[in-house]
């Protein structure tokens, strides 16, 4: 794979590429050649200006948008290529923002009356790809004009497009924008407006505009609420629901969730869970049925526990058994595992025994993804199953998935500590090895990452003397991680440990009167608590600078998770030690310490010591130290600063 | 001219979403990059501790990497020994978040030149298409080859370890001659500067040879043994040739070649290494295999969307 080149001594290699005529004269103003190409045969060269719009409307003064660039761009409507229009409507939001900026009451006027009808119009256009663009840019447009300007702009618009009897896809799209701009004009003006509308287009002879109202009223309910959805819009989707076209009733199993979760919880019972079960017992179109069990975890989700009859549960369960079902379909497996947390959470354990089944089939299915799934889950199953149901049902599963694909194992190991805390403390020892054979698997530094995030957690599981001997030397590997972002998490996960054994000190101190057994234990104990504190404390004047590095990053995190006072005595004057380091890469990383966390600290309002290091840190020879020993605050006003200076500079030389 | 400021973070942050600048940010960067680079010496003198990285060629998402591994700038320091377009998907933005990653930690980060750090070769390889294909025209190609003239062509860490893309030079076998060589031009087909390019180590024949490459020449142990006595050199740090391990070490540790593409041309199987040099001029090499957007054979269409792995 390495590089030959066949170098002559005569033609001097390859020519370097001419003036193709494809180029744009790059030496003309931005104006001249907006001008010049949007004349241009070419359709790259039409696009390439119509994408600099905005920069330019962003560039010039107002007076250039309205009287050159507003006439280009009402030509460019009609421009012959679909790609030009579309380019167009994109842009037109962008140069709207640059009107609204700088154009005053003129910019605005010129708003409602030439660019927004521009949208408007495109929003029809006979090119779907123009339509779609049209509409995000509708969108937001509706953002930018003024609330009370909307009822005598967007409105009659909207309308037009509703009661246009000659163009049915002209209907399709005011189902669309219902959708869409709901959201924008609110709920009073979706409620007065729009829901007429709805009406209106759910009984379209039309079954594509009924297909597009019924897919589209997800926002809509989402607008108006549970009472008005329940009252007025719940009957329009229960008859479209009936439809007898199976493209218009599949896109009402695509919105049932939605619905469902802004109906009342007496009309979901009532008259959604027989939407659903129509849908896949009696509905005749695999599309529709599977739509329906796609949605089925979801819809399970929007109910009450208690209300999940155990027929509907049932019906999530049998989804995945090939003989159950009319239309099988392997992924109605992926959706079943994925929304298997929710629906138990849902129905509480005291359902497992329904669903227990399933979760074996599941957690033994064949397709990795769907093991991938249920591996990041299943520490939220546990939660909600408890130690004892965990312990018997779900151990094996875990285990199972720690020797699997590491597609598979991630999952289980990102969530590691939250499923041993859902075992019986004596349980969790077994997997100390297991955490072990992640730490010192060198070649997989994204699997010592999520150990190292966990570090807190960890530490808090078991017992203190396991923590010291076990869990300590874990943190103090990933600390001297050859991985950079593995130390990085590392650091932050220190304090707890520091903390516990702080915590027992304080213990012992207070107990050491009354009590004398244990002594030889508590020896030992005390000796590793040393161990573990020197070793923590000896990063500060490691030979290795990333040690050193990690010793600053560390205290960025110990300030706000050991106590003050051990802090400032044991942990302050090493780091403040580092103030003078060879390595400037070190002195960088104090500085951000201190400017942006130290000196934040109350206590440290008035300390000396901390604002001297900040202040011989500002004098540091190397910039980036310097540079960070500025809080935030002071950082923005040197870049601020930094530019008015360029600004004036060049401005001088252009003068 | 323009009246706007280059906001280096705010750009540092869009390429590192893998999102390319606009054509008049690329100008506006690669003019401040020749301000720069224009005072740099042929020979950039470096402090230990540093991070080395060899050939990335592209290869966007293993770059990240590297600064996941490595540590970010500013908390480390980098020397890139060239070869960063090319061959990738991504040679746009490689170079693009380099280029502002310099210009906002000068002292951080230094750059060599490699052999496809030039107007010919990023024309067979890749970089001239890519440039074509993403901007709609070959400006930023002709920005970036115009400021590859201006990168440094060797590095010298701590008077001790001399780096450099290929190798050595029978025309110039001091560093000294190297100091004074003319860098402001293309990388011409022979002499000198184009052998730092070009050449590489061969265990098996002392002396320099032509190289089968078709510019620059192998060169043997002896030559090597040569080059850091006249110079007074410890070790040579250079690019240029895939390892499988990421690295290799030659003549009794007096070389070593750091392969930093991962996967290279996303086929090729082999590892990757960086190597960190830290303050007493201990070399270790920090070894790592292809990023998992990288292993993705197209590039990837938005990464920062994360997909949920679960529903509750």
């Amino acid at each position: 794979m390495s590089d030959f080149i066949g170098y002559s001594d005569t033609s001097g290699g390859l020519n370097e590429p001419g003036e193709s005529d494809l180029e744009i004269d790059e030496s003309l103003s931005i104006i001249d050649k907006i001008q010049k190409y949007i004349k241009s045969d070419m359709v790259l060269h039409r696009l390439f200006v119509v994408r600099e719009f905005s920069e330019v409307a962003n560039e010039q003064p107002f007076s250039v948008l309205n009287f050159t660039l507003l006439p280009i761009i009402e030509e460019v409507v009609t421009d012959e290529e679909p790609v030009i229009r579309q380019g167009l409507v994109e842009q037109i939001p962008l140069v709207t923002k640059e009107f609204l900026r700088s154009g005053g009451d003129t910019g605005y006027a010129k708003i409602l009356h030439t660019l927004f009808p521009i949208v408007a119009q495109l929003a029809t256009d006979r090119n779907p790809q123009v339509r779609m663009s049209a509409v995000e840019s509708l969108q937001d447009m509706a953002k930018l004009i003024k609330h009370e300007d909307l009822e005598l702009h967007l409105i009659p618009f909207v309308r037009s497009l509703v009661n246009d009897s000659t163009e049915e896809e002209h209907r399709v799209q005011a189902a669309n924008l219902l959708h869409n701009l709901a959201p924008i004009i609110g709920e009073a003006m979706t409620k007065q407006i729009f829901l007429p509308f709805v009406l209106k287009l759910s009984g379209d002879p039309s079954f594509r505009v009924r297909k597009a109202i019924a897919a589209n009223l997800g926002n809509i309910c989402q607008t108006i609420g549970v009472e008005a959805t329940t009252e007025q819009l719940l009957p329009i989707f229960l008859s479209l629901s009936k439809d007898e076209i199976w493209s218009v009733r599949k896109g009402c199993a695509e919105v049932l969730v939605i619905l469902s979760q802004n109906v009342s919880p007496i009309e979901r019972y009532s008259k959604l869970i027989q939407v659903f079960e129509q849908f896949v017992v009696e509905d005749h179109s695999r599309w529709v049925n599977s739509a329906a069990f796609q949605n089925l975890g979801p819809f399970i989700a929007t109910f009450d526990g208690s209300q999940v009859t155990p027929k509907l549960l049932q019906y999530f369960t049998h989804m995945i058994l090939p003989d159950k079902n009319r239309f099988p379909e392997s992924d109605l497996v992926t959706h079943c595992a994925f929304n298997f947390p929710a629906v138990l959470l849902t129905v509480g354990s005291s359902r497992w025994s329904e669903l227990s089944e399933t979760y074996s089939n599941l957690v033994s299915d064949t397709t990795w993804r769907v093991r991938r799934s249920l591996s990041h889950s299943l520490h939220e199953i546990a939660k909600i199953l408890g130690p004892a149901e965990t312990k018997s049902s779900l151990v094996p599963t875990f285990n199972l998935f720690l020797q699997d694909l590491d597609e598979v194992k991630v999952g289980v190991i990102k969530h590691f500590a939250d499923f041993l805390e859902c075992l019986d403390p004596q349980l969790r020892d077994h997997y100390i090895p297991t955490l072990n054979s992640f730490v010192n698997d060198p070649n997989k530094w994204r699997f010592r990452k999520l150990i190292s995030k966990q570090l807190e957690k960890l530490c808090s599981l078991f017992s203190l003397k396991t923590t010291l001997t076990q869990i300590a030397p874990i943190i103090i590997s990933l600390l001297t991680d050859h991985v950079s972002k593995v130390r990085n998490y590392a650091a932050s996960g220190v304090g707890t440990l520091i903390q516990l054994i702080q915590n027992h000190n304080n213990n012992n101190n207070n107990n050491n009167n009354n009590n004398n057994n244990n002594n030889t234990t508590e020896d030992d104990i005390s000796s590793i608590k040393d161990d573990i504190l020197s070793t923590l404390k000896s990063f500060a004047t490691d030979n290795s600078y990333t040690n050193r590095q990690g010793y600053a990053r560390m205290t960025y995190y110990l300030v706000n998770q050991i106590d003050a006072e051990l802090f400032d005595q044991q942990f302050l004057p090493l780091f403040l030690d580092l103030v003078d380091d060879q390595v400037p890469n070190v002195r960088l990383v104090v500085a951000d310490v201190l400017s942006t966390k130290l000196s934040t600290i109350d206590r440290f309002e008035n300390n000396e010591q901390i604002q001297a290091a900040i202040y011989k840190l500002k004098q540091d020879k190397d910039l980036d130290v310097s540079f960070l020993s500025n809080n935030n605050e002071e950082r923005e006003k040197i870049f601020k600063q930094a530019s008015t200076k360029n600004n004036t500079l060049e401005n001088n030389q252009e003068s | 001219m323009s009246t706007t400021t280059l906001n280096l973070d705010h750009c540092i942050e869009k390429l590192q979403k893998c999102e390319i600048l606009s054509e008049s940010t690329i100008k506006e960067i690669t003019d401040r990059m020749k301000e720069l680079l224009i005072n740099e010496t042929n020979v950039q003198s470096i402090k230990a501790p540093v991070t080395v990285v060899g050939d990335v060629h592209g290869q966007f998402y293993d770059v990240l990497e590297i600064f996941k591994i490595g540590g970010k700038c500013p908390d480390t320091n980098y020397l890139f020994l060239g070869d960063y377009v090319d061959r990738g998907y991504h040679s746009v933005e490689t170079i693009s978040l380099l280029s502002c990653l310099k210009l906002r930690y000068p002292s951080r980060i230094t750059l060599l030149r490699g052999n496809h750090e030039s107007r010919q070769i990023t024309q067979v390889y890749g970089f001239y298409g890519e440039c074509s294909r993403k901007y709609g025209n070959a400006n930023v190609w002709r920005y970036f080859t115009e400021m590859f003239d201006y990168l440094p062509v060797a590095a010298i860490i701590d008077d001790s370890i001399y780096c450099v893309h290929g190798g050595l030079s029978p025309s110039a076998l001091s560093i000294d001659q190297i100091r004074v060589l003319d860098r402001f031009q293309e990388v011409p087909h022979e002499g000198p500067l184009a052998d730092l390019m070009w050449s590489d180590p061969d265990p098996d024949r002392d002396g320099f040879v032509e190289s089968q490459r078709g510019a620059g020449y192998t060169f043997g142990q002896d030559t090597v043994a040569k080059f850091l006595k006249i110079n007074k050199m410890e070790h040579i740090l250079r690019a240029h040739q895939l390892c499988m391990d990421g690295y290799q070490v030659l003549f009794g540790g007096r070389l070593s070649t750091i392969w930093s593409a991962p996967n290279y041309s996303y086929r090729c199987g082999n590892m990757a290494s960086i190597m960190e040099v830290n303050e007493s001029l201990e070399r270790f090499f920090n070894t790592y295999s292809a990023a998992p957007e990288s292993l993705h054979n197209k590039p990837a269409q938005d990464t920062t969307k994360e997909l949920p792995d679960y529903f509750l």
